[in-house]
């Protein structure tokens, strides 16, 4: 892909609790993932990440730890609660079902 | 379940936190953020940028920083405190800046609120909550009357009883006596008039309360021989036993009747219907026959009106005298006189009108404000703030100066009621009027509103995101803009509307109160007056010697210097005496109308009618009294014309009979015009019946027609009065002009409140027309410039400036003149000959506007005409 996409609105939710499904993570960690795991084709606005974390921490779907970083660094860890595993499941299907959906509009344009 | 409640008390930990620890979170907040920018910037330097390129980029990476520490916020929720605290303090900064302009804000708030809000608690106190009890709108007082109304008579103890054993509307009723007492021995020193209310066993319990200390009136303190008690009022028990305990027990004198204080009533305590009584002595044996004032509750869910059916019900069952009419039960709101609840809702429309008009000037300086801050706008847009967050900013600011505006126009409010009360004509009715909780909410919600109203100008200026072309477009386009240009215009031409309805309300009153002063009263109260004598000293009694000491008398005043007529009357035009006794006119069957048991009569002397200026339409004079039989007198008597025209619309009243009651029969002799006095609705043509004073009377009023003032006469008619004999007693002055002139009091006092009013507003709104055209002057300074420059004359230029003034007070008097004809038809009792659409004043009204818009556009026009044409060009 030449060009790399902006996360569209209400996606990056999902996006950051993906992202912390695998390990907590800072702030900015969280981002390097996002970029890791699209390969380089989203976008994500580094500071837009921090509305969507305290979004999240305040429907308790993630928790804020303050921690150490391997270069003794201190730094704010999220991870994923209970509940925030659960909604990562369900969103995960609803997107899937999103996708498919337009995928299907598309497919029959052409 | 249980899940969703630990995430609920954890979410509002969360908001908790953030409230309570602000500053901490905020610090978390700003480490987070520091830290992520350092780890990019070592990631980038890593990729081989320099320190500085890396920071860079890290800070481009992220985004803006006080976008997102914004947005943050705005996740946390607490965002509203802490705009709120931002806005506040970049309000009062704002605020410091520009002293003059808060200063004139809050002015304008404080006196248009607290105008508002001493109107409100007198209208609250007089119509709302008159009686501060618990069952305040079910208490009633019960009272009896004659004559269809017309004569207030009393009720006794024992129809009391027979009443409250019958009338099943009404809970409880109780009896007591509000009249003035005398306090203190009279034999010890001066003594002290107050208000006191003599009251029954149970009272108490009627109005659900308790004394405060000591006990309650019992039914042992009412017997014939039970030592007189008394219960005090809060004040008098501080005033007079400086608070103390021991007070109880000891003896006051009332009315020269030492009694014993059982006890003292709490500070709130009032009886209704008797307000600022001191002293509530216990009622003592007494006559069945004891007339009493009577106060009553209704049963819950009954209205006025069923009670008193039930007393008209019962009253046509009873033994009863002709002339009483069935009682009647009255809430303190009906007790208000129609003419002043008139003048209360008419004052509250003022105000609420100065009120709109206070907000529209206030609208027209935070507008002008805000367009003078459109770069600041615009500014903090760039910076982040969302429109929302400027429109409220924008309503912080205003609802802070509503506020400060608000607290100040306590002291305003508290200022109005005292002058109210000063006005001893309504003070009976605004006594009460206090600063209460209720008048406080009321002026908290007005400011409120008020914030709200005049906040919504500028609001719309930033919400409109004029404030981002503003940026781009320099300052001159967008406070010029047609739309923004229209709003400041509507505000003016709204305040020159709103003062031209309190001017016609003025000047129709002015015109009012003339038509009164020419009005044809039906008698010549100019010139007349009187002094009231009595004769009723022992040495006095024999009636030959009276009626020569009165002719003796009546010479002497006739030939004082100056007075021109003298005679004897009852009472004086406009004043009447009141008879009652059924009418019956010989002939017709007894007239059962209650208007005819009581009559309005005046007894005078046949010369009466001459010195008084009462005409005699048809027929004679009655003949005088007299002397030696004193009869023949009472055998005559005239009839005003309209009594006259009633029962003989064809004419022939002369020479028919009539009787009041039992009495003998009458000859009516003539008819005289009818006395009416504008402004005394009641009174209309007043007197009925003037029959012959008897040739010594007891008591008099020495009528007197004189050119001179009568301060000048008065010392020699007393001196006259006196020379006939020192035994007779001189009492009071009437003056008929004094007379007719307190019946216009309602007018005059509208009049001069409703003025006051009508001033202020249309002071404030020649100030509104002022900075607009000011500012609109400021606004075209580069038109202007160049029409100089094109050779535009100074007349030119003043007319193109005073012309937008007229326009836009033109505007405003149209609109006013309709909405003024509309609410003068709300005042049309209070007119008299006098249309609410009078040409004359609408006219008046116009001429004074145009002036007021012409001397309001004059400075900012010579402003306009001394613009350098260079400077101005140059400016842009």
């Amino acid at each position: 892909m030449a060009t790399s996409a902006d996360v569209l609105q209400g996606t990056l939710d999902l996006l950051v609790l993906k992202a912390l499904s695998l390990a907590p993570l800072h702030g900015w960690g969280i981002s390097q993932r996002l970029q890791q795991l699209s390969r380089d084709a989203l976008k994500v606005g580094q500071g837009s990440l921090y509305p969507s974390l305290y979004r999240l921490e305040r429907k308790g779907l993630v928790k804020g730890e303050w921690g150490t970083t391997e270069n003794n660094r201190e730094a704010k860890y999220y991870r994923l609660t209970a509940a925030g595993r659960r909604s990562l499941a369900d969103e995960m299907s609803d997107w899937r079902q999103f996708v498919s959906a337009v995928d299907l509009v598309l497919v029959a344009e052409s | 379940m249980k899940r969703a409640r630990t995430r609920l008390v954890e979410r509002f930990h969360l908001w908790l936190r953030a409230l309570l620890f602000r500053t901490r979170v905020e610090t978390e907040m700003d480490k987070e953020i520091r830290i992520h920018l350092e780890m990019e910037t070592d990631n980038n330097i890593q990729r081989g940028m320099s320190p500085t390129e890396a920071k860079r980029a890290a800070l481009l990476a992220f985004g803006g920083v006080e976008q997102t520490k914004e947005a943050v916020r705005d996740e946390r929720q607490t965002l509203w405190l802490d705009q709120f605290v931002s806005d506040l303090k970049f309000a009062v900064r704002g605020f410091r800046r520009q002293p003059a302009f808060a200063a004139a804000v809050v002015t304008l708030i404080a006196l248009g609120v607290g105008a508002n809000a001493a109107m409100f608690s007198v209208v609250h106190h007089l119509l709302l909550a008159p009686l501060p009890y618990a069952d305040g709108d079910r208490m009633v007082r019960v009272t009896s009357t004659a004559g269809g109304g017309r004569l207030l008579t009393s009720m006794t103890t024992a129809s009391v009883d027979r009443w409250r054993a019958r009338i099943r509307t009404i809970e409880s009723i109780t009896v007591i006596d509000n009249r003035r007492f005398e306090l203190g021995d009279t034999a010890r020193g001066p003594t002290e008039r107050i208000e006191g209310v003599e009251i029954a066993p149970g009272t108490m319990a009627f109005v659900g309360m308790r004394p405060l200390v000591g006990r309650d009136i019992e039914a042992a303190d009412t017997l014939r021989d039970a030592v007189p008690v008394a219960l005090l009022s809060y004040s008098l028990w501080q005033r007079v036993f400086g608070a103390r305990i021991d007070a109880i027990g000891r003896t006051i004198v009332v009315n020269n009747v030492p009694h014993t204080v059982i006890g003292v009533m709490p500070r709130e305590f009032s009886v209704p219907f008797s307000d600022g009584a001191q002293v509530f002595p216990s009622f003592r044996g007494g006559s069945p026959d004891r007339s009493v004032d009577v106060i009553a509750k209704l049963r819950r869910g009954v209205t006025v009106e069923t009670a008193n059916r039930e007393f008209a019900a019962i009253f046509t069952n009873l033994d009863k005298n002709r002339s009483e009419d069935a009682p009647r039960v009255e809430r303190a709101i009906d007790q208000v006189p129609a003419d002043v609840k008139r003048t209360v809702y008419l004052m509250f429309g003022a105000v609420g009108i100065v009120l709109l008009i206070a907000c529209a000037n206030v609208a027209n300086l935070l507008a002008t404000r805000a367009w003078s801050r459109q770069r600041e706008f615009a500014i903090r847009a760039a910076m982040g703030a969302g429109r929302a967050r400027l429109v409220r900013q924008v309503f912080v600011e205003s609802f802070t100066l509503a506020l400060i505006g608000g607290a100040t126009s306590i002291a305003v409010a508290a200022g109005t009621l005292q002058l109210l009360s000063a006005q001893s004509q309504i003070n009976r009715y605004t006594a009460g009027s206090r600063l209460e909780p209720a008048v406080l909410l009321w002026l908290v919600g007005v400011s409120v509103g008020t914030g709200f109203l005049f906040g919504l100008a500028p609001a719309i200026f930033v919400s409109a995101d004029r404030a981002t072309e503003a940026l781009k477009a320099g300052n001159r386009s967008v406070a010029g803009s047609p739309s923004a240009r229209r709003l400041r215009g509507g505000l003016v031409i709204g305040e020159v509307a709103l003062s031209v309805v309190l001017l016609v309300a003025s000047g129709l009153l002015i015109r009012t109160i003339v038509a009164m002063q020419h009005a044809d009263v039906g008698f010549q109260s100019h010139g007349l007056s009187g002094v009231q004598i009595s004769l009723t000293d022992k040495s006095l009694s024999d009636s030959a010697a009276r009626h020569a000491i009165l002719e003796d008398m009546l010479a002497r005043v006739r030939s004082i210097p100056g007075i021109r007529q003298a005679t004897l009357a009852v009472k004086i035009p406009p004043e009447f005496v009141i008879g009652t006794g059924q009418l019956e006119i010989e002939g017709r069957a007894v007239l059962a109308s209650d208007s005819l048991s009581v009559l309005n009569l005046t007894i005078g002397r046949p010369d009466l009618f001459s010195v008084a200026g009462v005409r005699i339409i048809e027929g004679r004079v009655f003949d005088s009294y007299d002397v030696l039989t004193d009869r023949s007198g009472e055998a005559e008597l005239v009839v005003n014309e309209s009594f006259a025209h009633r029962f003989w619309p064809d004419g022939g009243a002369i020479g028919a009979k009539l009787r009041r009651g039992n009495g003998s029969w009458t000859n009516i002799v003539g008819i005289a015009n009818d006395i009416t006095v504008p402004g005394a609705d009641r009174l209309s043509n007043a007197v009925q019946f003037y029959q012959a004073i008897g040739a010594s009377p007891f008591r008099a009023t020495v009528a007197f027609r004189s050119d001179l003032p009568p301060a000048a006469v008065l010392p020699a008619v007393t001196l006259a009065i006196r020379a006939a004999s020192a035994r007779i007693k001189i009492g009071s002055t009437v003056r008929p002009d004094d007379r007719i002139a307190a019946w216009r009091i309602e007018h005059t006092f509208t009049l001069r409140l409703i003025g006051a009013f009508a001033v202020l507003a249309l002071l404030l709104a020649a100030f509104g027309l002022h900075a607009t055209i000011a500012y609109s002057v400021a606004q075209r300074t580069r038109e202007i410039g160049i029409r100089i420059a094109l050779g535009a004359e100074a007349e030119d230029v003043m007319s193109l400036v005073i012309g937008q003034g007229i326009k836009l007070s033109v505007a405003g008097i149209v609109v006013g003149a309709v909405a003024g004809v509309l609410a003068a038809r709300t005042m049309r009792a209070l007119l008299y000959h006098v249309a609410p659409s009078d040409p004359a004043t609408l006219i008046a009204v116009s001429a004074v506007l145009v002036g007021v818009a012409v001397v309001a556009s004059y400075s900012p026009a010579r402003r306009a005409i001394a613009v350098d044409p260079v400077e101005a060009l140059r400016s842009e």
